[in-house]
């Protein structure tokens, strides 16, 4: 992406709605765009479980936030963030989603024109079973991804305002 | 005999478990099944026919369009709706777009990486790669730089340690044949073939307002508004100049990078062309209506079975001597499971009763598939693009015989050698090729019908239930990019009593029948060698030339309970 190019935060949830606790980061998504404390500036992409299918819309991203389930075997409702090689480094073997986030990540790398940043805001699911509620543990850990967002997007959005002139660096491959 | 279980078999849509027997390094016998419950036939029942397809595209998120298309065209046909040329057009556009962009996923994205070892593409002279570019097609982006570049992406994703996208290859393995610098070659288009597809599906969202699961479909036509005049319908002259545009960057590249490449490929692994033949027996629906869905003479896309590989005789297709069985499916029919019942009368009865997992094997002399046996005639086919095009040859129309002919004169291989493995991905090539220069007519066809004054999408003469039968039935059939589809309805007091689809991979990856016969993956392994037991590449490289696409030949329960590792992990 050159230095000159627009910049575009994208907030992505990501998750399958039948499947209980996978779905954390649509429903935040969605919560976050009814809360009305989103900037206008900001898109907020409901990725379900499309993969790649993905790729269009994230076209011309250069900040991306991404909502989603990880399990890192901490206790059900633990909030982790990824970024930069954590990221493309995340296993996806056996995704519920049909291809994962870091396939999505890699393919972004590899097609060479990738956001400046991503960063993932992840939640401990307690079950991915069939169902289409939250179990409490995750639902209480909704209003914390919420805050945890938009204090994500309040900082890309002072960096990118103070940092007009500067050089950006390109999130690369380590 | 040793036997081997893939479950679930990669890089396709949907959950598939191919059980092999193996004997001398060779597949000796093989099970196809479905390990996933489609219940979309119970969940239609009940509901007003004019949404159905609303809730059958959901059958799957990778075919999406095609179970609305021929959802549509069954509710027509029970209650004797035709619809107006233009939205025979636009449904004809949206199909093919589908049918193109999806063989091109599936060749670069879902089937290369059984052809081409990615790991010895970090070893080719990028300088070697560009002459070899250059010598099978005007494609552009071919210099030395280009692929350098490619090759230090592909390096920097490898050493990073995660193959990502990358890692379910069997790299290594003693089957893959291709020099480094074609393997470069593939790898540099397979990415560049994700950017294809992410912009040519925009035809999609241009005419079905979104992209997967298009929203302007509708019983009686389409709901795209057309108007020359008018810059906030769906078709106007500037929409037009868009499609134009995306259909043509798409022909540019099916022409001077897909078909290229599957041609340089299919020349290193020419005992392909003789391996994984199959039943023999190919039958199409036929599709795309030049006139309307009741002239299947008018199809671009002709109707057809082929029978004992003869291509000689072209015989029709009779909808009525389809039968689905289910005796080694996980389904029980009220006649008994012996039966045979035809989709208008078919019954969706789920009695699971093979083994708790986590299993071994499935017990293969009894029921062991999510998948019924459709059977024409009593007969088991294979559907799909090869299908159709061996119906389309054998029917002497011109266009694919001067394709096939060219392309078998190239790689110097008689007809036969379409009978194969390697004939299934070069079919869908071909048929790729064919079917986007048609695009771009049914635009035009469009565009001089919208300069004439034509602007009709929809007729809603029926559109009122007051004015339907009592009870009706019908059924619509389709081309769908995986081979011949079918939505059977019955309609009753204005709501759909019986609702049945019998998808391309319920032909294709459906279990043996009553009588022993086997369904046409099951058929094409038969005899395939295989020169790693541990890694069976050459079972992924038949099963993946069907382009499998299990969500919808089986839907819902995933019967594996398996938990998923402990590591960092996005679901």
């Amino acid at each position: 992406m050159s230095q000159s190019a627009p910049t575009q935060i994208r907030l992505l949830g990501l998750g399958n709605l039948m499947r209980t606790d996978d779905a954390v980061g649509m429903l935040t998504a969605r919560m976050l765009t009814d809360s009305g404390r989103l900037p206008s500036t900001i898109e907020v992409i409901e990725g379900g479980t499309l993969g790649l299918d993905l790729l269009g819309q994230l076209d011309g991203t250069s900040h991306l936030l991404v909502l989603d389930a990880v399990d890192s075997g901490a206790a059900p409702g633990t909030q982790k963030s990824f970024q930069g090689d954590e990221l493309a480094r995340l296993p996806t073997s056996k995704s519920v989603h049909l291809l994962g986030l870091s396939d999505l990540v890699n393919a972004m790398l590899l097609m060479g024109a990738p956001p400046m940043e991503i960063i993932l805001l992840g939640v401990q699911p307690e079950s991915t079973d069939w169902g289409t509620a939250l179990t409490p543990a995750v639902e209480a850990a909704q209003s914390g991804l919420i805050e945890a967002a938009l204090e994500q997007i309040k900082r890309w959005t002072k960096e990118i305002s103070s940092a007009t002139t500067e050089t950006v660096p390109v999130l690369a491959i380590p | 005999m040793a036997r081997i279980v893939i479950d679930p078999v990669t890089r396709i849509e949907g959950h598939l478990r191919i059980e092999v027997e193996v004997e001398g390094n060779k597949v000796n016998d093989a099970w196809s099944s479905g390990t996933m419950f489609r219940g979309i036939e119970k969940i239609l029942r009940g509901r007003d026919p004019r949404e159905a397809w609303i809730w059958a595209q959901r059958i799957c998120g990778v075919c999406t369009t095609v179970h609305a298309l021929a959802s549509v065209r069954a509710v027509e046909d029970a209650l004797g709706i035709e619809v107006p040329e233009n939205a025979t057009l636009i449904r004809n556009i949206i199909a093919g777009t589908q049918n193109v962009q999806d063989h091109i996923i599936h060749f670069y994205h879902l089937h290369a990486l059984d052809w081409v070892d990615v790991t010895l593409a970090l070893k080719a002279d990028p300088a070697k790669t560009s002459q070899i570019a250059q010598s099978i097609s005007d494609w552009p982006k071919s210099s030395t730089t280009y692929f350098k570049a490619v090759q230090d992406r592909v390096k920097a994703l490898v050493s990073s340690g995660q193959l990502s996208l990358f890692s379910s290859g069997d790299w290594g393995h003693p089957a893959y044949k291709l020099p480094p610098e074609v393997n470069l070659l593939a790898v540099a288009h397979y990415i560049e073939a994700l950017e294809v597809q992410r912009e040519f599906i925009r035809v999609q969202a241009v005419l079905g307002g979104k992209n997967p699961h298009p929203q302007t479909f509708l019983v009686g036509g389409m709901a795209t508004s057309m108007d020359g005049n008018e810059p906030d319908a769906v078709i106007n002259p500037e929409r037009i100049t868009l499609l134009n545009q995306l259909v043509k960057n798409a022909q540019t590249f099916v022409q001077q990078v897909y078909v290229p490449d599957v041609m340089a490929i299919a020349g290193f692994y020419k005992e392909w062309f003789e391996i994984g033949v199959g039943i023999g027996n190919y039958m199409s629906y036929g599709d795309f209506p030049t006139t309307n869905i009741h002239d299947p003479a008018g199809f671009m896309v002709p109707r057809g079975i082929i029978l004992g590989r003869d291509l000689a005789n072209v015989h029709p297709v009779d909808p009525g001597q389809i039968a689905e069985y289910v005796t080694h499916s996980w389904y029980t029919y009220e006649e008994g499971d012996q039966a045979g019942k035809p989709p208008a009368q078919g019954e969706t009865s789920p009695k699971y009763t093979g083994p708790r997992p986590p299993y071994e094997f499935l017990n293969t002399d009894e029921k062991y598939s999510w998948v019924k046996s459709p059977r024409y005639s009593g007969m088991a086919m294979e559907v799909g693009p090869l299908a159709r095009t061996l119906v389309a040859y054998a029917s002497g129309k011109q266009q694919v015989k001067a394709a096939v002919d060219g392309a078998l004169a190239q790689l110097k291989l008689p007809a036969t050698a379409l009978f194969s493995t390697m004939g299934r991905i070069a079919a869908r090539a071909l048929e790729a090729q064919i079917l986007v220069g048609q695009l771009s007519e049914w635009v035009a066809k469009l565009d001089d019908n919208m300069a004439h004054g034509d602007l009709k999408v929809h007729n809603g003469d029926k559109w009122n239930p007051d004015s339907w039968p009592k009870s009706c039935q019908g059924f619509g059939l389709e081309e769908a990019p995986r081979g011949s589809l079918g939505h059977w309805v019955e309609i009753e007091d204005k709501k759909i009593v019986n609702y049945q689809a019998v998808v391309p991979s319920t032909w294709n990856a459906g279990p043996r029948d009553g009588k022993g016969q086997r369904g046409a993956y099951e058929s094409a392994l038969q005899g395939t060698p295989i020169a790693d037991p541990n890694r069976p590449l050459e079972v992924l490289r038949t099963v993946h030339s069907f382009d499998p696409c299990l969500a919808c030949a089986v839907h819902v329960v995933q019967a594996d309970g398996t938990a998923y590792g402990r590591k960092a992990l996005v679901l």
